[in-house]
């Protein structure tokens, strides 16, 4: 369980953080979502301890992240949106290295180490030195890191850049498995459609500010369908029959957007066509979750 | 957090710069004092031979008697081989462990020029003269009426430095001594007795000198006040003294006759001797090279240890395991000073056992622990410096500002020193220029040694005491530099954003 609460940060006079809260239950994924320089990565920083904030505090595991540290740690793993490790150390090494700070001896850490950087598809990697890791590798070596001391709370930051496919799916599988397994997972994206099968709840920031939360059922729903007809002399009366239909219309080049209309389809082609309308083409579209992203973050400024 | 520690310690230990500095210097220590030493024993040998050889023709019948000692600086016996060199040809050798006596008919054809020593450290030649030669024309009755000439000749010959002799009625005592132990004002007297009556080296009776010690030298004027004796039985003797220190020699006399026959010599030469000997060995080149060099081993140890990964934003991730900021600050500082002692201990350890065993002369353990901890307060001082510099600023700025610090701490410092003394007035051979610069010692972390040296140099009589140092600011100073400077850095260490 991850508990934000009420937390501020400024850089400067720069306010990257405005009183952020929300929480990540056990058995539970949060996305976390926003666009770049909304302040996620700020955030994450904050619960995993490793930026103070100006106010407010992080419960993992009711250890608090700015009073009690070194418990708090212990429960939460980290995946950083760009880890950046000693350079010339070795995976292995670097690896027992970091172990030891959780009281574990060499021999355990080394074979732990072997385990889970197998796990992680490092296998084959233990001695290469960390600067000569790809940026997927890197990330996968940051998770085998952060699984050391079998932690309920992750937290993962746009974990998805820069992997490939494989990548992608490894820890989308991965994410999956952690919620069976009762865990609290933060991802953030800025990407809607990335944490769409994997979210229960989204945290919408921007600006430094927690817009909107939602569940996916929620945001789901709030997914409507538009007709689009496209006119060949669309003017004024057309768009007014449109708006007979929704109480949302939008025109665009040579076409009319109807948002979540009232009727079948039909029944509008119909009576466009009747009041003598040429209709080149019409279709039906889902409204995209991108829409609903760049609706949310609208609204909020 | 202990093994990351060591882990820390070890990874530091072991880059190529720092174990190349160790190494270096530890091999530039050992070559340089060694060196050094060469040269200093050149003038002030530190193995020294004395030997006195009597011969002694009766007609046809030649006797002789060799006997001396090999010593070290400290006046303890030194093994060596011994040959006998007499119109450049070897006629004799043989081996000493000890001192030595010698009777051997092969030894009395000719008079002994010279005597070749050799060492496990050094080779020497001592060579000899006469002090005494004379000859006698024995007048015995062979039978009534009938007189038989008998021609008896005799030299007493001394090789090597003697400190002086003394004749007391048949006897003739030749003086070697040696400082056994400057801090204590120890000597080690040698007596060497020959019986001129005879021509052996039998004493007949124990024969009693007393001394006194004085001022000026060979003054006779306090030599009723005897301020110990010495009782000699055997024809090698040894002694162990105690020296006045606030006198320059010692003045030997026999108790009955004692206005007749004086030997006296003057010490304050030899105590000066070993006074080189103890400063070479506390400014030993070598020692002088590390304390010179290794700082930039100390800012290279920092800058892996904490600013090249502050400024790539490494130290976040560490800084994300189960640690607050005060571990992490701690750890790596932990981390640098632990290859700081380490450093120092090593290269303390080859001076402390080099220097007594080739310079046969060394501090006693309280100096070398004295020595020991002005170099840890140095590079520790420095390294608590370099640390707090590279865990507040970026990778670029702190080697800028440590590299400055470095020239001027290191290398500017006696220039710096002479500027001021220049501007306060002072003149550079005064003793307040000697105060000025030990006051600006405790400015200065590399300096901090130099307070060592000069509290083991008063402990051996070689300084005079300076008013601006206090035992309780030498170490209080050095004390209040790495408290100061360890909580100024992690007093902005706490809140420094450690991203990239
Ligand atoms: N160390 C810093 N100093 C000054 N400003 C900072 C610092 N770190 C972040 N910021 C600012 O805070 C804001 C939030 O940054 P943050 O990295 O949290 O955004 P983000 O949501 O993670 O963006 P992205 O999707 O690009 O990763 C940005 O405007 C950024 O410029
Ligand atoms: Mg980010």
């Amino acid at each position: 369980m991850i508990s934000i609460d009420k937390i501020s940060k400024s850089f400067g006079r720069f306010k990257a953080l405005d009183n952020v809260s929300f929480d990540v239950r056990n058995g539970e994924v949060v996305g976390f979502v926003g666009p770049n320089g909304a302040g996620k990565t700020t955030t994450i920083r904050i619960c995993v301890g490793v930026l103070p904030p100006d106010s407010g505090d992080v419960l993992i595991d009711d250890y608090s992240v700015t009073r009690d540290k070194r418990n708090a740690s212990r429960y939460v793993g980290w995946v950083p949106e760009i880890p950046i490790f000693e350079p010339d150390e070795s995976a292995l090494n670097y690896f027992v290295y970091l172990a030891g700070y959780y009281g574990m001896g060499t021999s355990e850490a080394r074979s732990l180490g072997r385990k889970l950087l197998e796990e992680v598809g490092l296998g084959d990697s233990l001695n290469k030195k960390l600067k000569n890791f790809s940026l997927g590798m890197k990330k996968r070596f940051a998770l085998a890191v952060s699984m050391i001391n079998n932690p309920d709370n992750f937290i993962f930051d746009e974990v998805l850049n820069g992997l490939d496919p494989l990548g992608v799916a490894f820890f989308r599988d991965l994410v999956k498995k952690f919620k069976k397994e009762n865990r609290a997972v933060l991802f953030s994206s800025h990407i809607l459609k990335e944490v769409e099968d994997l979210a229960d709840r989204v945290v919408f920031i921007n600006r430094g500010k927690v817009v909107k939360i939602m569940t996916m059922d929620e945001i789901k729903a709030s997914a409507k369908p538009v007709l689009v007809i496209k006119l060949r002399n669309l003017d004024s009366r057309a768009v007014d029959i449109a708006r007979g239909y929704s109480e949302n219309v939008r025109v665009e080049k040579d076409a009319i957007y109807i948002y979540n209309p009232k009727t079948e389809p039909a029944d509008i082609v119909e009576v466009l066509v009747r009041s003598g309308y040429k209709v080149e083409e019409t279709k039906k579209e889902e409204a995209s979750l991108e829409e609903i992203f760049f609706k949310v973050i609208g609204e909020s400024k | 957090m202990r093994s990351a520690i060591i882990y820390d310690v070890k990874r530091s230990l072991l880059r190529p710069l720092v174990l190349l500095m160790l190494v270096l210097f530890a091999a530039l220590g050992v070559a340089t004092t060694y060196y050094a030493y060469i040269f200093l024993a050149g003038y002030y040998p530190n193995v020294e031979g004395v030997a006195v050889y009597i011969k002694t023709s009766e007609g046809n019948n030649t006797r002789c008697v060799l006997m001396g000692g090999i010593f070290d600086r400290r006046g303890d016996p030194v093994e060596s081989s011994l040959t006998l060199i007499t119109n450049s040809s070897r006629i004799y050798s043989f081996k000493s462990t000890s001192t030595f006596i010698v009777e051997d008919p092969s030894i009395c054809r000719h008079n002994i020029d010279m005597i070749e020593i050799s060492t496990n450290l050094v080779k020497l030649n001592i060579s000899c003269t006469t002090i005494s030669a004379f000859s006698l024309l024995l007048i015995a009755p062979r039978s009534a009426g009938i007189y038989n000439f008998t021609h008896i000749a005799s030299s007493i010959f001394v090789c090597g430095k003697s400190d002086g002799n003394i004749y007391i009625g048949s006897t003739l005592h030749v003086f070697k001594m040696f400082i056994n132990d400057l801090k204590s004002w120890k000597a080690r007297l040698y007596t060497f007795t020959v019986n001129t009556s005879s021509m052996s080296v039998e004493l007949t009776k124990p024969i009693v000198l007393n001394y006194t010690f004085s001022s000026i030298f060979f003054s006779s004027t306090q030599i009723n006040q005897s301020q110990g004796s010495i009782e000699i039985r055997h024809p090698i003797e040894k002694f162990d003294l105690s020296l006045d220190p606030n006198k320059d020699a010692i003045q030997f006399y026999s108790e009955v006759d004692h206005n007749l026959n004086v030997a006296g010599f003057d010490y304050s030469y030899k105590v000066n001797v070993e006074r080189s000997y103890i400063e070479l060995a506390i400014g030993s080149i070598g020692l002088n090279l590390f304390l010179e060099f290794f700082p930039i081993a100390v800012i290279y140890i920092s800058y892996t240890l904490v600013a090249k990964p502050r400024s790539t934003g490494a130290l976040e991730f560490v800084l994300a395991r189960p640690m607050t900021r005060f571990d992490l600050y701690l750890s790596r500082y932990l981390a640098g000073a632990i290859i700081i002692v380490i450093s120092s201990v090593i290269l303390s350890i080859v001076l402390a056992i080099f220097q007594p065993l080739v310079l046969r002369i060394g501090l006693d353990p309280w100096g070398y622990m004295l020595l020991y901890l002005g170099i840890l307060a140095s590079l520790l001082t420095f390294h608590t410096l370099c640390y707090a510099i590279a865990s507040t600023t970026r990778s670029g700025l702190y080697l800028a500002i440590s590299i400055t610090l470095y020239i001027l701490f290191a290398m500017l410092w006696s220039l710096a020193t002479i500027a001021i003394a220049f501007m306060l007035g002072i003149s550079i051979m005064s003793t307040s220029y000697q105060e000025l610069s030990y006051k600006l010692s405790y400015l200065n972390p590399l300096q901090f040694v130099n307070i060592a040296r000069y509290y083991i140099l008063l402990s051996y009589g070689a300084v005079n005491e300076i008013s601006a140092l206090n035992s309780v600011l030498a170490i209080a100073v050095p004390l209040l530099w790495n408290i100061g400077l360890f909580s100024l850095g992690f007093w902005r260490f706490r809140k420094i954003n450690l991203s990239s």
